[in-house]
């Protein structure tokens, strides 16, 4: 799946990119923060979301997402406890990931959203 | 960077670097640019301090998260102190605020990096606090200028730790203390009585004026 990253630590992109591969999402794009019209333009399938960075409440960054790409598969990556993965589902994210995750776990929970349509990291709920 | 760039050190003995971030796939990615300099070994990798076998290990250098640790940061940081006392000390952080980095150096630490730092520039801030200079992220650096040219400053008695900054930020988000324990994997007693000590420094006696006080200097 081409795959759009949202995601300022530049440095992390690479090793990202890699561990996504893993998982079938090809990273076409990556952009520093969130651009609802970059993201529309760009038409990704997934999009990969560090919601840690957002300038607005992960949810409704999700929801915007959302709203520009209805089918695309949507994974938001969160430090966990307390990130709020009801909302982030409610809003549209099909995948709730924990960065307490190590990339083996990553790729497999990638795996299983796409599998069955959803997949939320215990941690985070 | 806070002064000149200090000389690296001997080419023929690498620096002896153990990452320590709880975010896993950061960790990693940390460790694959920081190895990818020959004159950098990346002795391991940690998801907190306290999984760090750091007495084993002998690191040069602690490349510390400071978001991520299940403790507090001061104890973090004497942790280290006393168990590789040879190490220098680089905080990786999400935060900008010139109050976070101040009490971090304050704790003990020899750097201050912001996560989103371009590789480059991260191996240059390593380099240099293992070669015995201080290292801040310049927006930090250009922070601490800014307030000290505006006069701006309280006194070290009721300044607040790092864990009440991080604290006071979350209160300043709208989060309850239930949430802030959660994100902090911290109890909610714990949180309750960092919010009392916040509130006895501050002199106020409501998270709204909490609130208040972190969006007026910067902390939210």
């Amino acid at each position: 799946m081409d795959s759009y990253v949202v995601e300022p630590q530049s440095l992390f992109v690479p090793y990202l990119s890699d561990v996504l591969a893993r998982a079938e999402l090809r990273v076409i794009r990556v952009a520093p923060t969130l651009d609802v019209e970059d993201i529309r333009d760009s038409r990704p399938e997934a999009l990969f979301v560090d919601t840690d960075f957002l300038d607005i409440d992960p949810a409704d960054a999700v929801s915007a997402m959302r709203a520009v790409l209805p089918r695309a598969f949507i994974c938001a990556y969160t430090d966990g406890a307390g990130a709020g993965a009801d909302r982030l589902r409610f809003a549209g994210a099909n995948c709730v990931l924990s960065k307490r995750s190590g990339p083996g776990e990553i790729t497999d929970a990638l795996r299983t959203a796409r599998t069955r349509g959803s997949f939320t990291d215990p941690r985070c709920d | 960077m806070l002064g000149s760039i200090a000389p690296t050190p001997s080419s023929t003995k690498p620096v002896r670097v153990l990452v320590v971030e709880g975010q896993a796939l950061f960790g990693k990615a940390l460790c694959q640019v920081l190895a990818s300099d020959v004159e950098i070994e990346v002795v391991g990798d940690a998801d907190s301090i306290a999984n760090a076998p750091l007495r084993r290990l002998r690191p040069d250098l602690i490349v510390l998260d400071l978001d991520g640790h299940h403790m507090e940061f001061s104890e973090a940081m004497r942790m280290c102190r006393e168990l590789a006392p040879q190490a220098k000390m680089c905080v990786l952080s999400t935060h900008v605020q010139p109050e976070v980095m101040q009490r971090c150096l304050s704790a003990g630490a020899d750097g201050y990096i912001v996560k989103d730092i371009l590789p480059a520039e991260l191996i240059r801030a390593v380099k240099s606090v293992a070669g015995g200079q201080a290292y801040v992220d310049p927006r930090v650096a250009g922070g601490v200028l800014k307030r000290r040219s505006n006069g701006f400053g309280r006194t070290a008695q009721n300044e607040l730790s790092v864990r009440e900054t991080e604290i006071i930020r979350l209160i300043a988000r709208g989060m309850s203390n239930k949430e802030i324990s959660a994100k902090l994997h911290l109890s909610e007693k714990t949180v309750k009585n960092h919010i009392s000590r916040i509130f006895a420094k501050l002199n106020i006696t409501a998270r709204t004026q909490a609130a208040v006080h972190a969006i007026k200097t910067g902390l939210a």
